[in-house]
């Protein structure tokens, strides 16, 4: 788990660091806005933030991850709500067993696509290119009662005092010391098709979703150009 | 690969492409021999050669369509001693191949491969005869999973050849993914023909 976990993290800070990624989320030009009263399954985030410690080492941290989680579930709903949608939260982790927890999963893996994607452009991924789960997901809409699932994943850590303190010294001795960062994706998918509607990526840059406010502004921005 | 791994990797891979030093190319639709490979096949669409991005062991390419995460296609030529996994450290016992194994080692070899690459319990099913370019080979299908819990589903066919060992094999999640592509996969193994 904890592989996987530095692994993605190391994949998101990638893509924001080279700026490969539109400070903006983007979406495809032709995707519509979702009906108004959509029911939306909000999966509760999938968060891991660390601690960065003078030497550089993510050290993570429960008590932040639980924060950041707890502050985007219910920012996340109170966005939807306010788009005339009906969220309905889903702690994936109550629901990894059989094929529900496989179109989990595989979400999961889809997401690293696409993040990859960014970064490696494959020659076979067009432009227009339709990301998808597959039609399995039909049985997350039936099971639920839902039109609409929204996966949000977040990644990141924050520089301790010490790591604070080593890079000041670093820029009087010329050397950059990175202080860490934090990115989010987000993805909603239509339940009848599979398909991948609206995918977002930003990195969160003043907005500290340990914070409520900080998670709101980080949401407000996320969800800039989603179809809701 | 363990995921970690396959992730620094792609991060790596990645910082090369965004600096201009990495393309990926791509492979055409149409008949297509594999570098090492004594045997071309046919395929039905194009595929992202990934062998230079994620480096692999001499005579093994990969393909992929929307990512490694998603699909895998592996066609190789394996010399003797050669493996089809590439391992980072020397430590991990590395499968290799010999001329001398019987074919039920053969599939031993792909399973432990799978097995080096982090793929949980890799178990190896329907083992059957089936010629790969002319020559006598095994087919069988694999089920395993990722660390993760995501299940994958295989299908692979190897062969002797000479001293060589030719070999194709096609991974995905069993979710959607594989059985999206099964049915051209199956078609581009019977395809195969001798270079």
């Amino acid at each position: 788990m904890l592989k996987k976990v530095f692994a993605l993290a190391a994949a998101l800070a990638l893509v924001g660091t080279l700026g490969v990624a539109e400070a903006r989320p983007r979406r495809a030009q032709h995707i519509e806005s979702i009906s108004a009263n959509s029911r939306v399954l909000v999966m509760t985030p999938d968060v891991q933030l660390s601690l960065l410690t003078a030497a550089g080492l993510p050290e993570p941290r429960e008590d932040w991850s639980v924060s950041g989680r707890d502050n985007l579930a219910t920012g996340l709903a109170a966005a939807l709500e306010r788009e005339q949608h009906a969220p309905n939260a889903l702690d994936p982790a109550t629901a990894m067993e059989g094929r529900i927890g496989q179109i989990i999963r595989l979400h999961d893996a889809v997401g690293g696509a696409i993040l990859s994607n960014r970064l490696l452009k494959l020659p076979t991924i067009e432009r227009d290119h339709e990301w998808t789960l597959g039609d399995g997901v039909q049985e997350l809409a039936t099971t639920y009662q839902a039109d609409y699932a929204l996966f949000t994943v977040a990644r990141g850590s924050y520089a301790s005092g010490a790591r604070a303190a080593a890079a000041i010294v670093g820029l009087v001795a010329g050397v950059y010391i990175p202080m860490g960062g934090q990115q989010v994706f987000a993805s909603l998918v239509d339940l009848r098709t599979g398909e991948i509607v609206w995918f977002g990526f930003v990195t969160a840059g003043g907005n500290d979703m340990r914070e409520g406010d900080g998670a709101n502004a980080l949401i407000a921005e996320l969800l800039r150009d989603a179809p809701l | 690969m363990n995921t970690t791994r396959r992730g620094l990797l792609v991060a790596v891979a990645g910082g090369a492409v965004a600096s201009g030093c990495a393309t990926i190319p791509l492979v055409r639709a149409g008949a297509y021999q594999a570098k090492g490979a004594a045997f071309s096949v046919m395929l039905a669409r194009p595929w992202s050669d990934m062998t230079t991005t994620v480096p692999q062991p001499r005579g093994v390419r990969v393909l992929t369509l929307h990512g490694l995460q998603l699909n895998q296609l592996y066609l190789a030529g394996i010399a003797p001693g050669g493996s089809l996994m590439r391992v980072a450290d020397r430590d991990t016992p590395r499968p290799t191949y010999r001329t001398d194994m019987s074919e039920q080692e053969l599939v031993e070899f792909v399973i432990d491969s799978l097995a080096t690459m982090n793929f949980q319990d890799p178990q190896s099913t329907g083992l059957r005869p089936q010629n790969l370019a002319g020559a006598p080979g095994v087919r069988f299908e694999i089920n395993t999973r990722l660390e993760t819990g995501l299940n994958f589903s295989g299908t692979a066919l190897v062969a002797r050849s000479g001293d060589n060992l030719h070999l194709l094999m096609f991974l995905a999640p069993s979710e959607y993914y594989y059985g999206a592509f099964v049915q051209e996969v199956d078609a581009m193994f019977a395809s195969a023909t001798p270079a």
